[in-house]
C-alpha cells in the first residue's frame, strides 16, 4: 500500500507542473501586470517613472520563459515569492489565511456529508415511499438554488429578523462566526451527496451478490452495514476528492458574502491585482490538496471494497 | 435471435450474435423510451424543459416590451403595476420582458457550454479509454490538471484574459466543464472494453472504430446523457456565479445571472429585481435536474455515478 | 453697556458650540467606548506610510500618523498638523515650516524635522518603489538622490530639532497642499531602521490612535494615544474613544445587515441603501454626506483615427444629448450631484463652473451641423461595479435618442483600468479624482505631459490649456493662481474632452450614538477620528 501512496505521489509532479503552467499561461494573457497594485483603485493614474521602476525592479522585463524558469527554480528552493500588494511573503499571505480555510471546509464537509449520506441512505431504504419523494424534493431544491442566493436567505433568517448568529466575520474565531457559511456551503454540497449516495445504495441493494447473501440469511442490517454502506461511500468519496480543490477555492462566493477570511477570496483577489506569484501560491497549494486528498481517497477505497485492487 | 438484457437490473449492453449486428442497439433503445415515458421525473422534467425551450423561442412575441428599453419615469415599480406585472427595474425596464428573454441566453448557456463539454469529454475519453497507453497518460494527466485548478475561478481568470463577451463565457465554462465527463466516458469505456461483445466484433474482424461507435458508444450513451442534462443545469448556475462575482452576459443583454447580480443592489429595497429571475433559475435548473433523475432511473438503474 | 457687552459673551459661546461637527449639537464629549466601522473596498496594504494607498490604507493610516500639514476636515484647504505655521520666499521657491515642540511618538521619542527629512527620502528612493516616489520631483536635488549620485536630498534642509525648509526649483504655492498626503507623515528614524520591512504590521506614529492589532481578512484594532497633544475647543485631550476597530466586509447587503443589529457603528453605503436610509424611520437623521473630489465622465479617445468625436462640435453634442440629472435621481437616487464643469469644487468649497445643460435638440443641430445627422456608432468600455454599469446603460439610452449607438463592453475594475491606461478604448466611463487640489486635478486630467497612465487617458493635448496650467503652477499668490485655474477650466469644458457626468456624494450612514463624523472635502474615507466619540456605550453581542 505504501508503495501504492509513493507511486502515486510521484505521478502528481507533472500534474503539478502542468497546473503552475496553465495559470502561468493565463496569467500572462491577461491585461495588466502586478504593477496595478501601485495604484489607488479609485484614483486610478501612476505615474510612469513609478511603473517604470517597479517593472525593472520585481523582474517582469524578462521574457516569460524566463520568468517561469526562474518560479519553478525558486519553487523548488522552498521559496513561493513576494506578494506585492500587501508587502509580505506570498508564503505568510497563504498561511495567514489557512486556519479559517481550513475550519470552513472541514466544517462544510462534514455537515454535508453528514447531512447528504444520512439522506441518501435513508430514502433508499424507503425507496418509493412519501419519505423517499420529500427527500428527493429537498435534495432537489438544495442543488438548485444559488449559493450566494442561499447564503444570503440565511444570513437574513438567523442574523437579521432572529438575530441569534453574527451576520459576517471571523471574530476571534468563536464557533459562532462559522455557522452561517459552514452551513450555506455543507446545504449546497449535501443536496449532491444525497443523491449520489440514494443511487449508488439503489444499485448495490439490486446487486446480485446482496441478494445472495440475503438468500443466505444474512439480516438486513448486517447487508447494509456492511456491503451497501461501504459501497455507496465510493461514488461520494470520488466526489469528495474531485472537488476538494473547488470546495476550499469555490468558498468564494460564501466568503464574499460572509467576509470569511478565506483562500478563495485571496485568490480572487490575486486575480484582480494580477499579483502573479501570489496566484501561482494559492493554485500550488490547492492542486497539492487535491492530490493529496486523491490518494488517500483512493487508498480507503481499497479498505472499502476488497474487490477493488490497484494495479 | 438477439434478446434484450436477461433483467433491468443487467448493464443494458446489446448480445451481439454474429450475424445480427446490426439490430440489438435499436431494440434496446426501444425499451429505454418506453421506460422514459412510464418515469414521473423525466415527464415533469421534460414538460420543464420543453416550456422554457418554448419560451425562449418565442420570446420576441411573447414579450410585451424590450427589454433594453430604458424608461427612467418608471424606475422601480413593484410587481402588479400597470403596464409591469413582475415591476420594473432601476432603470425602468420591464422585469417580465428581461425574464422572457433571458431564457434565451441562459438556455443558450447551458446548452451551448454542455454540447462543448459532452463533445470534447466524450471523445477524450473514447479515446483514453480504449486506446490506454500514453494516449490514456495524457489524457489523463490533463484532466488531473483540469480538476486540480479551482473550477470558478479559472473560469473567471479564462474570461477576464479573452476579453468580456458572452462567447468568452461559453468558452470559459466549457473548458472547466469538459473534465468530468471525459473521466466519466473513459471509465465506462474501460469497463465495457472488456466485455464478450467487444471480443466477439474484433473477432469478426470490425475495426476499432466501429467497435467504439457502433458498441461503446451507445453503451456509454446513456451516463453520457444523464450527467449531459444535469451538467446544463450546473452550467446555468454557473452562469450566475460567475455573474455575482462580475463576470458575466454584457449589458444591456438581460440573462438571469446579471439580473440577479445586479438586482442584489436592491435586496431589501426592491427585491423583486431578484426574486424573479431567481424563480427562473430555480425552475430552469430544477427542470433539468428533474429530467436528468428520471433518465438515470429509466435508462441505466445500475450505473456507477 | 454691560448688558450687551454679556450678550455678545453668551451669543459667542452659543455660535462656538454651532458649527461644530456634523453629527449631533453642542454635547459634551464623552470619553470613553469602542467606535466599530467599516472598511471598504478591500483590505489595508501596509501601515507603513510610504506605502499610503488606497482609502483602505489611508483611513487607517492618518490616524496612527500626522504630517507637517493636513487639509481642514470642514474645508478644502490647508492647515498646520505637527507644524505650527510656516513661510516662505517672495519667489515662492522656499518654504521654511517650524515644527510644535513637545511632540511625541507612540514610543515616547521627540518628533524633529530631521524625521521628516528622513520620511521624504524613504519615499523618493526607488528602492522602496513608494508609488508616491514622484510626488517630490519639485524639490531641488530630488533627481539626483534617486538616480543614487548623492546620498541625500539637498533641497530638504533641517535648520534644528524643529525647523525644516524645502526648496524648491521653480515657484510652486502649491507645496503645503502637496505635503497634506499620509505619505509625507513623520515616523521615528531609529524604530523604522530597527525594524526595517516589519514597520509595515508594526507602525509607530504620533497620530491619536496606536496601533494594537491587525489580522488580515478580519480586522485591525487602534488603540487610545493617550499622550496626543492636540485638544479639543473646550481644552480637553484627544481622542475621545479607547478604541477603533475597522472591518473589512466587501459584501453590500451584509454592511446593510450589520447596521441593522448594531454590530457596526458607521459605514459607506451604497445608491441603493442611500434610497432606504432617507426615509428609514430610525437612521434618516444620522446620515452624513459630502461631496469628494471626484469627477465621473465619458473621456473620448482623441487619438482615434477618422473618429467623429474628434470634431468638438460633436463632443459638445453629446454633453448636451445626456440628461444627467434625471440619471442622478432615478438611477443613482440622487447620490451624486450633476456635473457641469471638470472640477468638482475649488478652494475653501468656492462654486464650481457652469456648463452644459441638457438640450435634445441643440445636440441633433450639433451634430448635424459636424455631418452626422445619422448618428454614428461606438464602442464604450467601463468597470462592472454596478452603479457605473446601471449609469451607462441609461447613458445610452439617452445617446440613442439622438442617433448614437453605443455598444457596451463591462469588464472587471483592473482590465478596465489597463485599457485606459494603454488608449486600448474608443470611449471610457470612468472618473478621476482624488488629488484634492484643482490645479493638480487639472494637470492629471488635461496637460499633456500627463498622457497615458498618469491620468490623461484620453489622449487631450491642447497648449493653450497647458500654458495656463504651467503658469498656474508658478503663480506667486492664491488669487492669480485660482484665475489661472478657472481660465484653464473654461476652455477644457469648451473643448469637452469628456463628457462630464456627475461628482462622487458620498454618504455615511452611523448609529444614533455617533458623534463626531465629517463630511471632509477630497474624500469622505479620509476620516480624521480624534474627534469622534460616543454619546452612549451598548451593549455588543
Amino acid at each position: 500500500m505504501l508503495r501504492f501512496a509513493v507511486r502515486r505521489l510521484i505521478l502528481a509532479i507533472p500534474i503539478l507542473l502542468g497546473v503552475t503552467l496553465i495559470t502561468f499561461v493565463l496569467m500572462w494573457i491577461i491585461p495588466g501586470d502586478v504593477t496595478q497594485v501601485l495604484i489607488d483603485p479609485k484614483i486610478g493614474t501612476i505615474d510612469p517613472e513609478v511603473a517604470r521602476a517597479a517593472r525593472e525592479k520585481w523582474g517582469l522585463e524578462a521574457p516569460p520563459l524566463v520568468r517561469y524558469g526562474r518560479y519553478l527554480v525558486n519553487i523548488l528552493r522552498g521559496d513561493l515569492g513576494y506578494s506585492h500588494a500587501t508587502n509580505q511573503l506570498v508564503r505568510d499571505a497563504i498561511l495567514e489565511r489557512l486556519p479559517a480555510t481550513v475550519r470552513l471546509a472541514l466544517t462544510s464537509v462534514a455537515i454535508s456529508t453528514l447531512l447528504g449520506i444520512g439522506m441518501g441512505v435513508f430514502t433508499a431504504l424507503r425507496r418509493g415511499s412519501y419519505f423517499d419523494t420529500a427527500g428527493m424534493v429537498v435534495t432537489l431544491f438544495g442543488v438548485s438554488v444559488p449559493t450566494f442566493c442561499l447564503g444570503l436567505l440565511l444570513m437574513w433568517l438567523l442574523a437579521v429578523w432572529w438575530p441569534v448568529l453574527p451576520a459576517t466575520g471571523y471574530g476571534r474565531g468563536e464557533l459562532s462566526y462559522l455557522w452561517l457559511p459552514a452551513v450555506t456551503l455543507g446545504l449546497s454540497y449535501a443536496g449532491a451527496m444525497a443523491r449520489l449516495t440514494r443511487s449508488a445504495m439503489l444499485d448495490v441493494i439490486g446487486a446480485d451478490y446482496v441478494r445472495t447473501a440475503r438468500a443466505k440469511g444474512v439480516t438486513r442490517r448486517a447487508v447494509i452495514a456492511r456491503h451497501a454502506l461501504p459501497n455507496a461511500l465510493i461514488p461520494v468519496l470520488t466526489l469528495i476528492g474531485i472537488d476538494i480543490g473547488n470546495l476550499m477555492a469555490g468558498a468564494v462566493i460564501a466568503e464574499t458574502v460572509f467576509a470569511w477570511p478565506g483562500i478563495g477570496r485571496l485568490l480572487a483577489d490575486a486575480i484582480q491585482e494580477r499579483n502573479l506569484l501570489l496566484v501561482q501560491g494559492c493554485v500550488l497549494l490547492f492542486a497539492v490538496v487535491f492530490i493529496v486528498v486523491n490518494v488517500v481517497v483512493d487508498l480507503l477505497f481499497g479498505l472499502l471494497d476488497p474487490r477493488i485492487r490497484y494495479e | 435471435m438477439d434478446k434484450p438484457a436477461a433483467s433491468l437490473t443487467g448493464a443494458i449492453g446489446p448480445r451481439i450474435a454474429p450475424r445480427d449486428a446490426k439490430f440489438p442497439v435499436a431494440s434496446v433503445w426501444r425499451l429505454a423510451l418506453r421506460q422514459m415515458g412510464r418515469n414521473r421525473n423525466v415527464i415533469i422534467g421534460m414538460l420543464i424543459v420543453g416550456l422554457l425551450a418554448s419560451v425562449a423561442v418565442s420570446a420576441p412575441w411573447l414579450a410585451s416590451r424590450d427589454p433594453t428599453h430604458n424608461d427612467l419615469a418608471n424606475a422601480l415599480r413593484p410587481p402588479n403595476s400597470p403596464g409591469f406585472p413582475l415591476g420594473s427595474d432601476n432603470l425602468g425596464r420591464d422585469i417580465l420582458s428581461r425574464v422572457i428573454w433571458g431564457s434565451r441566453i441562459s438556455l443558450t448557456v447551458g446548452l451551448v457550454v454542455q454540447s462543448f463539454a459532452v463533445v470534447v469529454g466524450t471523445l477524450l475519453g473514447l479515446v483514453a479509454g480504449f486506446y490506454g497507453g500514453w494516449a490514456d497518460d495524457v489524457v489523463s494527466g490533463l484532466t488531473n490538471v483540469m480538476f486540480a485548478l479551482p473550477r470558478l475561478l479559472f473560469a473567471l481568470a479564462i474570461v477576464a484574459a479573452l476579453g468580456p463577451s458572452l462567447h468568452n463565457v461559453f468558452i470559459a465554462l466549457g473548458i472547466v466543464g469538459w473534465p468530468t465527463l471525459c473521466r466519466l466516458v473513459r471509465a465506462q469505456t474501460l469497463s465495457l472494453r472488456g466485455k464478450d461483445f467487444v471480443e466477439a466484433a474484433r473477432a469478426v474482424g470490425a475495426t476499432d472504430l466501429k467497435i467504439i461507435i457502433r458498441h461503446i458508444l451507445p453503451n456509454a450513451l446513456s451516463p453520457i446523457i444523464v450527467v449531459g442534462t444535469v451538467g446544463m443545469a450546473r452550467a446555468i448556475l454557473a452562469e450566475a456565479s460567475l455573474s455575482f462575482l462580475g463576470l458575466g452576459a454584457q449589458p444591456p443583454m438581460p440573462s438571469w445571472g446579471t439580473m440577479m447580480s445586479r438586482g442584489q443592489a436592491y435586496i431589501w429595497s426592491a427585491p423583486w429585481l431578484m426574486l424573479f429571475p431567481g424563480i427562473a433559475i430555480f425552475i430552469a435548473v430544477m427542470g433539468l435536474n428533474l429530467l436528468g433523475d428520471g433518465l438515470r432511473d429509466a435508462l441505466d438503474p445500475r450505473v456507477r455515478d | 453697556m454691560n448688558l450687551v457687552r454679556r450678550s455678545i459673551a453668551v451669543l459667542v459661546l452659543l455660535l462656538s458650540g454651532v458649527g461644530g461637527p456634523v453629527s449631533g449639537g453642542p454635547e459634551t464629549p464623552r470619553y470613553g467606548g469602542v467606535y466599530i466601522k467599516n472598511n471598504i473596498y478591500s483590505e489595508p496594504l501596509s501601515m507603513d506610510p510610504m506605502y499610503a494607498l488606497g482609502a483602505p490604507t489611508i483611513m487607517v493610516q492618518m490616524n496612527i500618523f500626522d504630517g507637517l500639514v493636513k487639509v481642514d476636515p470642514n474645508r478644502n484647504i490647508v492647515v498646520p498638523d505637527i507644524a505650527e505655521r510656516w513661510t516662505h520666499s517672495p519667489d515662492a521657491k522656499t518654504f521654511t515650516f517650524y515644527l510644535r515642540k513637545g511632540v511625541v511618538y507612540h514610543d515616547g521619542s521627540e518628533v524633529t524635522a530631521a524625521d521628516f527629512k528622513y520620511q521624504f527620502e524613504r519615499v523618493a528612493n526607488p528602492d522602496n518603489l513608494s508609488p508616491h516616489m514622484a510626488r517630490l520631483a519639485v524639490v531641488v536635488g530630488v533627481k539626483a538622490f534617486q538616480e543614487k549620485r548623492v546620498r541625500e536630498i539637498s533641497g530638504i534642509v533641517v535648520i534644528d530639532a524643529h525647523t525644516l525648509r524645502i526648496s524648491m526649483e521653480r515657484s510652486n504655492i502649491l507645496l503645503p497642499y502637496l505635503l497634506t498626503g499620509t505619505w509625507a507623515s513623520a515616523v521615528p528614524r531609529r524604530t523604522v531602521e530597527r525594524l526595517g520591512k516589519e514597520f509595515g504590521t508594526r507602525p509607530v506614529g504620533s497620530g491619536p490612535f496606536e496601533f494594537e492589532s491587525w489580522i488580515r481578512g478580519r480586522e485591525l484594532v487602534l488603540k487610545r494615544n493617550q499622550n496626543y497633544w492636540r485638544k479639543d475647543t473646550w481644552g480637553n485631550r484627544l481622542p475621545y474613544v479607547d478604541k477603533v476597530v475597522f472591518r473589512s466586509i466587501r459584501d453590500m447587503a451584509a454592511v446593510e445587515a450589520e447596521i441593522e443589529t448594531g454590530t457596526i457603528d458607521s459605514a459607506w453605503i451604497r445608491d441603493s441603501a442611500y434610497l432606504k436610509y432617507k426615509s428609514h424611520p430610525r437612521y434618516k437623521n444620522y446620515l452624513v454626506e459630502g461631496v469628494e473630489f471626484y469627477t465621473h465622465h465619458i473621456g473620448f479617445n482623441l487619438d482615434t483615427p477618422g473618429a467623429p468625436w474628434r470634431d468638438k462640435r460633436v463632443r459638445q453634442a453629446i454633453n448636451h444629448a445626456i440628461d444627467r440629472k434625471t440619471i442622478i435621481d432615478v438611477v443613482r437616487h440622487g447620490m451624486a450631484y450633476v456635473a457641469t464643469g471638470a472640477l468638482p469644487q475649488m478652494l475653501d468649497n468656492d462654486g464650481i463652473q457652469a456648463g452644459y445643460e441638457y438640450n435634445p435638440e441643440k445636440a441633433k443641430r450639433l451634430l448635424a451641423e459636424s455631418g452626422y445627422s445619422k448618428g454614428f456608432s461606438l464602442k464604450i468600455i467601463s468597470n462592472d461595479n454596478s452603479n457605473v454599469v446601471s449609469v451607462v446603460e441609461a447613458v445610452i439610452g439617452y445617446l440613442n435618442a439622438v442617433g448614437i449607438r453605443a455598444q457596451y463592453e463591462v469588464m472587471d475594475s483592473t482590465t478596465a483600468r489597463v485599457r485606459q491606461q494603454e488608449g486600448k478604448f474608443e470611449w471610457y466611463y470612468g472618473s478621476l479624482g482624488g488629488e484634492g487640489h484643482p490645479l493638480i486635478f487639472l494637470q492629471r486630467g488635461f496637460h499633456s505631459r500627463y498622457t497615458g497612465p498618469a491620468g490623461n487617458w484620453t489622449r487631450y493635448r491642447n497648449p493653450a490649456v497647458d500654458q495656463l496650467l504651467d503658469r498656474a503652477a508658478e503663480a506667486r499668490d492664491a488669487s492669480s493662481m485660482i484665475r489661472l485655474i478657472r481660465a484653464a477650466e473654461s476652455v477644457i469644458v469648451d473643448d469637452a474632452p469628456w463628457s462630464f457626468i456627475s461628482y462622487n456624494k458620498a454618504v455615511v450612514v452611523y448609529q444614533p450614538y455617533v458623534r463626531g463624523l465629517r463630511a471632509t472635502p477630497v474624500d469622505l474615507d479620509w476620516q480624521p477620528l480624534e474627534e469622534v466619540w460616543l454619546a452612549w456605550s451598548i451593549k455588543r453581542r
